[in-house]
């Protein structure tokens, strides 16, 4: 017998003892491979999650500037600063566009008539 | 298996059974034994409490219009150790944000090249500059395929006063202090006056925190995050204040700050049947959006002050309200009464008590007497009450004692019990007419609003409600009243002679508003000398506080004027004070859509429709 057959005989995996071994070996790595899987998709969407939450704290802030600066954009003092500087303009109503719906009631005694123009003499 | 092959096997196991035993004693010596301190080594270098920062509430006005916003802003923060470890040097980096950041670029790369893990670069980045940066980063990392790492934003916010000085006296502004009374820990925003200090608690909320997990480059692992709490964002509080009332009394405060100097000025609006109050301003004022800390031109302690809740004055005429309603409820007088004014020089304890700007001195009415203010007449009705029952009307109206206004800071004023030794016997002459009793203005449009309402004295308000983000109310701050302190009756009478007050025979016709039957009450006080030196010569606090419509009043408000520069011929509550509370009241009953009460005159209307055409 030649030497490589004696070594081939004498060394012969058992391929049917192993056979249960080797497939919880594969099963084994296959459980593995999936939670190697399942962890990167966890991080993946952990970095979704992070980057979602980021943005919508980003929208809020730049919401939130916003506002601030409509708010600032918007007040009394603003508008009016505006309206010296010409950039806005308001339209005067004409006296034809006023509807009276009511008359004044009657009342107040001697001296309490309305005057034409108000407290003229203490504005100056 | 033959003989060899055992004898081979058996070392061989021998030596990997040895190796595995020898590896398993290290993992469980490292995973059991050692665990916590392996754990708190690896927590210290990747775990972070991180805090979320709530937001704070804002404050509106009673119709919504924000008075304060919050502004994002950002604060730029180095990890010195992820730079070091990434692939961009700190030189780089320097050069990314100098421009942004607007510092010295080496300056900025000594900063960045460092082991420490947490060095602020700049604080008070707008989103817009941060946004800027980002960009930058990104446009480097096209060009280079180099990711710069260690750069990180952390959220920041500062309060944002859109109307500027416009009622920055109830607004507040925003400080800070260390978290522990030690001084040490973590910086703690607070509002510090107004608004923002007196409702701190509901508009602050609560900050949460995160715990998180780090990966070498300084990036959160999100599946392991740990406990966590979320922030409870601040509520809003809505003010009873009105915006479009405010305006109108800020511009004319402002107009007569312009025009007589004084040392200071204030203006309270208050709606006399719930308390509410409109509109408060005051002057000098200042910017809660620049306090300008150590600049040259520092906002001043007295530019803070609020003055009509903190500043205490001796009101003057406007004080005889009081005698006048304790007198008519107590029956002691009718309007009719005839007061014997002693020809306008009275010699009572020793001092002369004069009246001032009616003629010869004849004897008045009660009604006369409140139209012209004597002051003989005031002291006659309250000796007509006695000393005691007085002291008791003066404390249920209110003075002596805060009002309860939910503003920090405010004086309950200075009235002295007759079985005090502050009340002499001069007192009670005194007393009536505004003299030896100290006020805050607030405490003076309350005691009016209580003569305008029927006698019930009602809590100020300034806070309306607290709202959460959808508008839903939290809490409610209903009106309160406080005590009836004379009957309808009594007050009507007393409104009849304060609306004389306004005719052209009373002490303030340039407070008369067009349109409207207007009532109120003068007042023109000398200025106590400190130390109890007696009183200036020339130096008055100047006051009209009014109400209209006279026959349903919807609005008090009073106009205070402390030391006006203007001749001591001018220098009287009802030239001073009173056209400037005519020009608020009758815009602001505009503003409200409060019917006129008065006819006309044909003549005016015949001049309106002229000059229509």
């Amino acid at each position: 017998m030649s030497t490589n057959r004696r070594r081939r005989l004498e060394n012969t995996v058992p391929v049917g003892a192993f056979s249960p071994w080797l497939i919880l070996a594969i099963l084994a790595l296959m459980g593995g491979m999936v939670w190697v899987y399942y962890k990167n998709q966890l991080n993946y969407r952990g970095n979704e999650i992070l980057a979602m939450e980021r943005e919508l704290g980003s929208l809020g802030r730049k919401n939130e500037a916003l506002m601030g600066r409509i708010a600032q954009l918007s007040t009394c003092a603003a508008l009016q600063r505006r309206c010296a500087e010409g950039t806005i303009k308001m339209v005067k109503i004409l006296p034809a566009s006023i509807v009276h719906v009511d008359y004044p009631r009657a009342g107040g005694g001697k001296g309490d008539e309305i005057r034409a123009v108000s407290n003229e003499v203490a504005r100056r | 298996m033959n003989k060899t092959a055992r004898k081979r096997a058996i070392p061989a196991c021998i030596a990997l059974v040895g190796c595995f035993t020898c590896f398993s004693y290290r993992l469980v010596d490292l995973q059991v034994n050692q665990h916590e301190k392996f754990e708190r080594l690896a927590a210290e270098k990747h775990v972070k409490r991180q805090p979320i920062i709530a937001r704070r509430g804002t404050i509106l006005d009673v119709n919504g219009e924000l008075l304060v916003a919050n502004e994002p802003l950002n604060t730029v923060v180095v990890d010195g150790s992820v730079v070091a470890a990434g692939k961009v040097e700190p030189d780089e980096i320097a050069g990314l944000l100098a421009e942004t950041l607007k510092m010295d670029k080496d300056k900025l790369a000594e900063k960045i090249d460092t082991a420490r893990k947490y060095v602020v670069l700049k604080k008070g980045l707008t989103e817009a500059e941060a946004g800027a940066i980002t960009q930058r980063f990104a446009e480097y990392q096209a060009r280079t395929k180099k990711t710069v790492k260690g750069i990180f934003f952390e959220p920041d916010s500062r309060r944002v006063y859109p109307n500027n000085e416009v009622l920055c006296h109830v607004l507040g502004f925003m400080g800070q202090k260390r978290g522990d009374a030690e001084g040490g820990g973590e910086i703690e925003r607070m509002g510090v006056q107004g608004v923002e200090s007196s409702m701190n608690r509901w508009l602050c909320g609560h900050d949460g925190f995160r715990y998180i997990e780090r990966d070498r480059t300084g990036k959160e692992i999100v599946p392991y995050r740990g406990q966590e709490r979320l922030a409870r964002d601040g509520y809003n509080v809505r003010l009873t204040i009105d915006m479009r009332l405010q305006n109108i009394v800020e511009t004319e405060l402002q107009s007569l700050f312009d025009q007589y100097k004084p040392e200071f000025a204030s203006t309270i609006m208050m709606d006399p049947k719930t308390g509410r109050v409109l509109a408060m301003a005051n002057r000098p004022c200042f910017d809660p959006n620049d306090l300008g800390k150590g600049k040259a031109d520092q906002i001043r302690p007295e530019q803070m002050k609020n003055c009509a809740i903190i500043n205490i004055v001796e009101p003057g005429s406007v004080f005889k309200i009081v005698p006048v309603s304790a007198a008519l409820n107590d029956k002691a007088v009718t309007l009719e009464t005839i007061l014997n004014l002693e020809g306008g020089h009275w010699s009572y304890g020793g001092k002369i008590l004069k009246d001032h700007g009616h003629g010869d001195h004849p004897n008045l009415s009660v009604f006369d007497a409140v139209v012209k203010s004597s002051n003989i007449g005031a002291a006659k009705m309250a000796m007509k009450v006695g000393e005691q029952r007085f002291y008791e009307y003066v404390r249920s109206f209110g003075f002596g004692e805060r009002t309860g206004i939910n503003l920090p800071g405010e004086m309950p004023g200075i009235v002295h019990s007759p079985k005090s030794a502050g009340w002499n016997k001069l007192t009670i002459t005194r007393m009536p007419m505004g003299q030896g009793v100290c006020v805050t203005p607030l405490q003076m449009v309350t005691a009016m609003s209580a003569v305008a309402n029927g006698g019930k004295l009602m809590m100020p308000q300034i806070v309306d409600s607290v709202i959460d983000k959808d508008g839903k109310p939290v809490v409610t701050y209903d009106p309160v009243p406080i005590r009836q302190i004379v009957s309808p009756e009594v007050t009507a009478q007393v409104r009849s002679a304060l609306k004389d007050v306004v005719s052209k025979r009373g002490t303030a016709p340039a407070a008369q508003i067009p349109g409207y039957t207007t009532g109120g009450k003068t007042g023109t006080a000398q200025i106590a000398r400190p130390n109890g030196g007696g009183y200036y010569d020339n130096r008055y606090v100047t006051s009209f506080v009014g109400f209209f419509p006279v026959s349903d009043p919807q609005v008090v408000c009073l106009v205070m004027v402390y030391d006006a520069r203007v001749g001591e011929t001018q220098n009287y509550g009802g030239l001073v004070a009173g056209p400037t509370f005519s020009h608020i009241g009758e815009q602001a009953a505009r503003c409200l859509n409060i019917p006129p009460d008065i006819q006309p005159a044909p003549e005016a209307v015949a001049k309106l429709t002229k000059s229509d055409h």
